[in-house]
């Protein structure tokens, strides 16, 4: 995955940026409470930490973010967890859920 | 279904009929169970009727799902005739066929009290349950029969209320007094499902909304967040999610319009088809590609980059979809073209045509520049990947058993010098580039070049090991021993484990040695020799620095130039703590050969060795010398002569007479495998090994792999060979063998072949093929046999093999293969079978005698890895 997204950083961000976002990452994450999180996010800071591993994530990165076009959106809200819809929109999703067909 | 029943059926027959209806209506065929019922209940109305106002709402609600709401209509007006209109009402609500209309709080009394109704239906029920939450609505003073079920509906409409301004505990505490009783119990695991998801909770959020009531709203609205939490099952054999709970999953990360392209997307996904897969995302998301950290951005990542996962039988099918937005210019953005070119190029580096990696790929570091501004440190990075690549060997499993190596062993040198010094130029910081750039002008023998390098380089690096390493080796070959033994001394500073620079200090002692004792400086000449005795160390198999290798170079010196009883003595110290005689004297004539002169080929150690008493070899004496002359080998280069090679062979043939323990056998056999000169060695010892046990893995794998040309088997021989060697080797539990026999099973791994056309149609069957007869390389067309009749059969071998190559070499290849005509052969005839070779080239599906070549390449395989360099290189 897209290890700026892992990290919450945007994509200009600078070495200090990317390690606080990592500390704090790691702070909510540690090994023994979430091991396949704090792995990503170890991860993700390797790829990202100083402008050479930027340039060079940039530049070589081979790596496949999901297994499907429909995997790539549940691993996209994995790591960016949306907010609620507001009232009216979540009205609206709701009454449409219950329109559509199928068990 | 009988549509003649009548009252005067047997029973038999209306039990076989009721089953019949029973079946259509658990298999979901409501149509056909309506039928069924509605003729069984002419028979018996109390008890078909129930079934079949059952089999017409599930018909009529299937119906409304498809969007058929006018039949659905039908149905419902149907069954007002047959049913009392309360127990319509959810269906007709659902149908939108009521009067009653959210927003209407009198109808929403009418729902409640009939919910509360005990004769009701609990599907029923739920769906009342669910219309009245979704009317979202103020619920009036309800009176007191329905003030309890009145108060949860409220809670429910609060607690979602709360969700959405992010209010979770509170939501959470407005359900809490619901029990599992109500009505609205699906809505509060609903509720709690989603407190779940936003508060991170991915494991309890899913299991919240898989557990929902099939059917019921909250359900449905369930399966976008499932989506999102990828707890859908969404490999192939599962039911692709609707387009509606897709586009909503998207809405939900703030992404609409997604929901029919994804779905596409999905759908040729899982029929193998990436190209479409990419033109579905392509043409139905108007953003897509981008580069963004939105969910467009990764899908683009996903998009692009597939490339690098996908099999090899789909990579055509991307491959043309590449071709057609970058050769035919039809790139939707800079984007898409910046990702295409990036993926092609990193996915195809080592097969593609130079001119057209180089082309791609500076294309993409402008595209690049053109979106994202000029990076000097970047551009640095990618033009020195290419220099390295170029700097690669050709990385062919086929050709790595090439007989005539000749010039570089470097793709493209020139091509790699060219884009090196681009990237030190764009930046000098770019140590990776800057070392690759020694390596190439090594290579090219640009000393000069390389010299005025590494003095930027030390002066830029000046705390870079591997920097003061190549300059420090680099003064020594120079003769600027002070100052290369300066630069190893702060090497060694920086890494005082490393034993690659003791060594080089070591070696750089002696050399300073030498020169002192030729400048007639002895004095000078011992202070230096002295100064290698730090690093001296006791285990005899470190041929540069243990006590008995710097004896000997030590005493060649004094006997050579200084005081020569003291020579004799440091040799005699030498000989005693060698290793062996035999060991000894190869050694000293190696070091006898590299330190009295630059043309000295013999020695009077050689001569020694020579007249040595073969009777004495073993197997563990030759695992020494062989690894004296991989060392004498790097330390005479171009100086060693024939002499210690074929006193080399000699040793082996005689220790392969001897009895040998298997390790010492495996070391020796690895050795000649490595080496080309000791093949007859290799064999003896490996049948030796075998008489003792014939089936041993390991060595049976040697056998195999010491077939060349004309020997080696045909593939399917060897596969057949090696799987029995694989049995073995994992009975016996020899890991390493079976990971070898793994490696070779992989490297025997061909592409699928070409679909037959109408030159494979008019071929003649495999079978027809000779083993061994000579190779038809031309398919139809006769090989000129007399061109080959005066080459001794080694070199018909080599000619067999480089024709094979030509036939299926990839294009970068061909030309470097065509100046490997073997001697004693003309150019002219040459080029008659080089032109033979190209044409079954051009006829892929010509057959190739089994046995002799490998079977034909037509599309170069995609994605091959670096080459191994521990890997089996014979098949």
């Amino acid at each position: 995955m897209n290890p700026y997204l892992v990290l919450g950083v945007s994509a200009g961000a600078n070495d200090q940026t990317i390690r606080q976002a990592y500390l704090n990452a790691i702070r909510e994450s540690p090994p023994e409470a979430d091991p396949k999180r704090f792995q990503a996010v170890s991860q993700a800071y390797e790829k990202i930490k100083d402008q050479a591993s930027r340039h060079r994530h940039e530049l070589f990165n081979r790596d496949c973010p999901a297994s499907s076009p429909l995997d790539a959106l549940a691993r996209y809200a994995s790591h960016r967890l949306p907010e609620p819809l507001p009232y009216e929109a979540m009205k609206e999703f709701l009454r449409a859920a219950s329109r559509s067909g199928g068990k | 279904m009988a549509a003649t029943l009548n009252p005067s059926e047997t029973p038999v027959a209306i039990d076989a009929q009721e089953r019949a209806a029973r079946e259509f209506l658990a298999q979901g065929r409501f149509r056909k169970a309506r039928d069924g019922f509605k003729l069984l209940c002419k028979i018996d109305r109390p008890k078909f009727l129930p079934l079949l106002v059952e089999a017409n709402i599930k018909l009529a609600r299937e119906m409304a799902g498809k969007g058929m709401v006018s039949e659905a209509q039908q149905v419902l007006s149907y069954l007002k005739t047959i049913v009392a209109s309360e127990q319509l009402l959810a269906l007709e609500l659902e149908l939108g066929a009521s009067s009653a209309t959210p927003g209407q709080g009198c109808a929403v009394m009418d729902i409640l009290k009939t919910m509360v109704k005990p004769a009701l239906a609990g599907s029923e029920r739920q769906s009342l349950a669910d219309w009245v939450v979704l009317s979202f609505e103020p619920v009036p003073p309800p009176p007191p029969e329905l003030a309890a079920v009145a108060q949860e509906l409220e809670a429910i409409v609060s607690a979602l209320r709360a969700v959405s301004g992010r209010q979770f505990s509170q939501a959470l505490e407005l359900v809490r007094p619901l029990g599992q009783a109500s009505v609205f119990s699906h809505w509060k695991a609903f509720i709690k499902g989603l407190g779940a998801f936003y508060c991170g909770d991915s494991v309890r959020a899913a299991r919240f909304f898989a557990g929902l009531p099939a059917g019921s709203a909250p359900e449905k609205a369930g399966r976008s967040y499932l989506l999102l939490l990828g707890s859908s099952p969404l490999s192939n054999g599962w039911p692709l999610p609707s387009e509606a709970a897709i586009e909503w999953a998207g809405r939900l990360t703030g992404e609409p319009g997604l929901g029919g392209a994804l779905l596409r997307a999905e759908q040729a996904w899982r029929k193998a088809n990436p190209a479409q897969m990419y033109q579905s995302l392509r043409t139905g998301i108007p953003r897509f590609p981008g580069e963004g950290l939105d969910l467009i951005g990764v899908l683009s990542e996903f998009a692009a980059n597939c490339i690098f996962t996908l099999p090899r039988e789909l990579l055509d099918n991307y491959d043309d979809l590449a071709d057609e937005i970058i050769d035919g210019e039809r790139a939707k953005s800079p984007v898409e073209l910046l990702l295409f070119l990036r993926a092609t190029v990193l996915s195809s580096s080592l097969i593609m045509p130079d001119e057209v990696l180089v082309d791609y790929w500076e294309e993409f570091l402008r595209t690049r520049e053109q979106i994202h501004g000029r990076n000097p440190a970047l551009d640095s990075l990618g033009y020195g990947w290419l220099g390295q690549l170029f700097c690669q060997t050709p990385s062919r499993a086929n050709l790595d058993s090439f007989p005539f190596r000749s010039g570089s062993e470097m793709r493209n040198a020139p091509a790699a010098q060219r884009f090196l010094e681009k990237a030190v130029d764009l930046d000098e910081a770019n140590l990776s580039a800057s070392l690759s750039l020694c390596e190439v002008y090594q290579e090219r023998r640009l000393h000069s070049h390389r010299n005025r390098l590494l003095d930027r380089m030390t002066a830029r690096f000046p705390a870079e090991k591997k920097v003061l390493m190549l300059a420090g080796q680099a003064c020594l070959e120079r003769k600027a021993y002070k100052r290369g033994l300066d630069y190893l001394a702060q090497a060694l500073m920086l890494d005082r484990l490393d034993p690659a620079i003791p060594d080089n200090l070591v070696k750089a002692h002696l050399l300073q040695a030498r020169e002192y004792f030729q400048k007639s400086r002895p004095d000078d000449a011992q202070k230096a020799l002295a100064q290698t005795a730090p690093f001296e160390v006791s285990a005899p198999g470190n041929l540069t620095r243990s006590r008995w290798c710097l004896r000997i170079q030590q005493g060649l010196m004094e006997s050579t130039w200084g005081d020569q009883a003291r020579g004799a003595t440091l040799l005699a110290e030498g000989r005693r703590e060698s290793p062996g005689e035999p060991a000894f004297l190869y050694y000293a004539g190696f070091a006898d050969v590299a330190i009295k002169s630059k043309t000295a080929r013999g020695s009077v150690y050689f001569d020694e060795f020579a007249r040595l008493k073969m009777s004495g070899a073993n197997a563990a004496q030759a695992a020494a010398l062989t690894r004296i002359w991989l060392h004498g080998k790097e330390w005479l280069a171009d100086r060693l002569g024939r002499q210690p090679s074929e006193l080399l062979d000699e040793y082996l043939l005689a220790a392969a007479a001897h009895p040998f323990a298997r390790e010492d056998g495996c070391r020796l056999v690895e050795f000649c495998l490595a080496e080309d000169d000791f093949t007859e060695a290799a064999i003896n010892l490996v049948e030796k090994r075998l008489k003792e046990d014939a089936r041993d893995p390991l060595f049976r794998l040697y056998r195999l792999r010491l077939r060349k040309g004309t020997a080696m088997p045909h593939p399917d021989r060897a596969r057949i060979e090696l799987e029995d060697i694989l049995a073995e080797a994992t009975r016996r539990k020899e890991d390493q063998t079976v990971r070898q026999v793994r490696q070779q099973l992989d490297a025997l791994k061909l592409p699928p072949p070409l679909p037959a056309d109408s030159f494979g149609d008019e071929l003649p069957p495999e079978d027809e093929f000779d083993d061994d007869s000579f190779p038809d390389l031309a398919g139809d067309i006769p090989l000129p046999e007399q061109l080959l009749g005066g080459l001794p059969p080694q070199q018909k071998r080599m000619l067999e093999d480089i024709l094979g190559m030509i036939a299926n070499a990839p294009e970068a290849d061909l030309d470097r293969l065509k100046q490997t005509r073997p001697c004693g052969m003309s150019a002219a005839d040459f080029d008659l079978l080089v032109a033979l070779a190209q044409m079954k080239r051009m006829l892929p599906n010509a057959k190739f005698p089994p046995g002799n070549l490998p079977p034909p390449r037509p599309h170069p395989p995609k994605n091959i890895p670096p080459p191994d360099p521990n890997q089996a290189d014979l098949f």
